[in-house]
């Protein structure tokens, strides 16, 4: 709905004329684009030389193999830009004992996060033959694929990153594998010069975390977070 | 469509002007200069309310003027910059193209306008009650502050990078961008917002409604690097003042290759 300008009545020669048709240019508001002077760079369209490396790039290898006493083997394979189930992950939620939240918002959130690491277990009972070779870390039909381990951030691609929902099952805790993931983490966003890189551990965790090359509150910086009056 | 008066400090008033033509990006707004005893000699006493326009479109931001801007409230895109020993000021310049990439990755951008009013001479009457009859718009107005925000769509969010010129602060316009940013967040449904602060933004972000986690979580951030760590070689990865180290790469079992043969 636009609305006409009022124009000063006695004010009738060429200058105001062209102030006027400056004024109704000016309540266009419809077409901004038409607005940014030619000179101006255009915005928000990142340059294709850094498109390519934008996203860290998926992989996918067996961090720990382990044979058992009755030839089973277990293998704890870790992935990062595969697809995660959000059923398993609130199992393993529900395991290490978080509070549940509404499965359609982790799936965005996994969905939207800039990296996902996972850990499988994947265990091939004896007998299934083909596990001496290479490929044999591809699950196949009696082989058990479970989800032990799970590590996310959301970035800006840039400068900023944070690190949530880091959870490795209770049964497989005490290895190492809590490690390997934010180390797997902290090394893909450095390599894309991602400098600040920040999380908000429980009280409980501080100390892994501190083990890993994190400082709480380093030169006073806290985080806050909002809470609606 | 009238005025609607916010309630807020007892500085600053800021009257909401609900045009015709406002769409869901942007909007004008005025705010009232905070009013300063003695030191208003030069400023003409008409002169007391100042126009703003509120956008949260991204084509409206000149990628340059943002980085002006950066440089104007001696802001740095890195938590530890390098500073000047000497005044405080940010050594690097922001880069434009990295820049480029993070705010097409901030789903929230508010970038916040105003006209310059410092008229010159009365000779130009005129020429400024025509140009005080304008609407402040993005071409014709210049970038005073700014904020975004970081998100996974989904649960949580971050708000990084609000600022306002210097000349301008003290008037309610930051508390207006974390409040418009934090609007967006919560129309999408989020509302696990938090912000890095330091310590002189503290009280900014607890005036606009932040606080100390109520789960009593520690904030960490990683910050080893050459200075704090030796040990033999590690690759290292400059951000702002730091040298940080990259865990080194973690070779994958032994006698079997990866399926994706990368990093």
């Amino acid at each position: 709905m636009k609305k006409k300008p009022i124009v000063c009545h006695h004010i009738i020669n060429f200058a105001s004329f062209i102030t006027c048709i400056l004024i109704l240019r000016g309540f266009t508001f419809t077409s901004p684009g038409s607005f940014l002077k030619n000179n101006t760079t255009q915005v928000m369209d990142p340059p294709s030389t850094l498109e390519e490396e934008e996203e860290p790039m998926p992989e996918e290898f067996v961090l720990i193999e382990k044979t058992q006493q009755d030839g089973e083997i277990e293998q704890i394979i870790f992935s990062s830009g595969g697809d995660v189930d959000v059923y398993d992950l609130q199992a393993l939620c529900d395991k290490v004992g978080w509070p549940r939240r509404p499965l359609s918002k982790l799936a965005a959130a996994l969905k939207n996060s800039y990296m996902v690491a996972t850990l499988h277990s994947v265990k091939k009972s004896p007998g299934s033959g083909t596990y001496v070779l290479r490929r044999s870390y591809l699950t196949e039909g009696n082989d058990q694929k479970k989800l032990i381990g799970l590590a996310r951030a959301t970035s800006d691609h840039a400068f900023n990153a944070t690190i949530w929902d880091v959870l490795v099952d209770p049964s497989y805790q005490g290895q190492g594998l809590g490690k390997a993931l934010v180390e797997k983490i902290v090394r893909a966003l450095l390599q894309r010069d991602i400098g600040n890189i920040s999380l908000f551990a429980d009280s409980q965790v501080v100390e892994f975390y501190r083990n890993l090359g994190f400082e709480p509150d380093p030169e006073g910086i806290k985080g806050m977070f909002w809470y609606p009056r | 469509m009238g005025l609607v008066g916010v309630g807020s400090a007892a500085q600053s008033q800021i009257l909401a002007v609900r045009s015709g033509y406002s769409s869901k990006f942007m909007e004008l707004r005025w705010v009232r200069r905070k009013e300063r005893s003695g030191s208003n000699l030069n400023l003409k006493p008409s002169i007391s309310m100042i126009p703003i326009y509120i956008s949260t479109n991204p084509s409206h931001i000149n990628l340059q003027d943002l980085k002006q801007l950066y440089t104007s409230c001696n802001h740095s895109c890195h938590r530890f910059p390098k500073l000047d020993p000497k005044d405080g000021k940010v050594e690097e310049a922001v880069d434009i193209d990295k820049l480029s990439v993070a705010l097409s990755h901030s789903p929230v951008l508010v970038s916040l306008f105003s006209r310059n009013l410092n008229l010159e001479s009365s000779n130009q009457m005129l020429k400024n009650f025509m140009q005080r009859m304008m609407p402040v718009t993005p071409s014709n107005g210049q970038l005073v502050g700014f904020g975004r925000a970081v998100s996974d769509a989904g649960l949580t969010a971050s708000i990084h990078d609000v600022m306002v010129i210097p000349s301008l602060r003290g008037m309610g316009i930051g508390r207006m961008i974390v409040k418009r940013i934090i609007r967006m967040l919560t129309s999408r449904d989020i509302y696990d917002i938090a912000a890095l602060c330091s310590q002189e933004e503290r009280l900014f972000f607890e005036a606009c409604g932040f606080g100390d986690d109520i789960l009593s979580s520690t904030t960490m951030m990683y910050t080893k690097n050459v200075a704090t760590h030796d040990g033999g070689d590690h690759m290292v990865r400059r951000a702002g003042r730091k040298l940080l180290l990259v865990p080194p790469l973690r070779e994958p079992w032994p006698y079997l290759k990866p399926i994706s043969s990368k990093s």
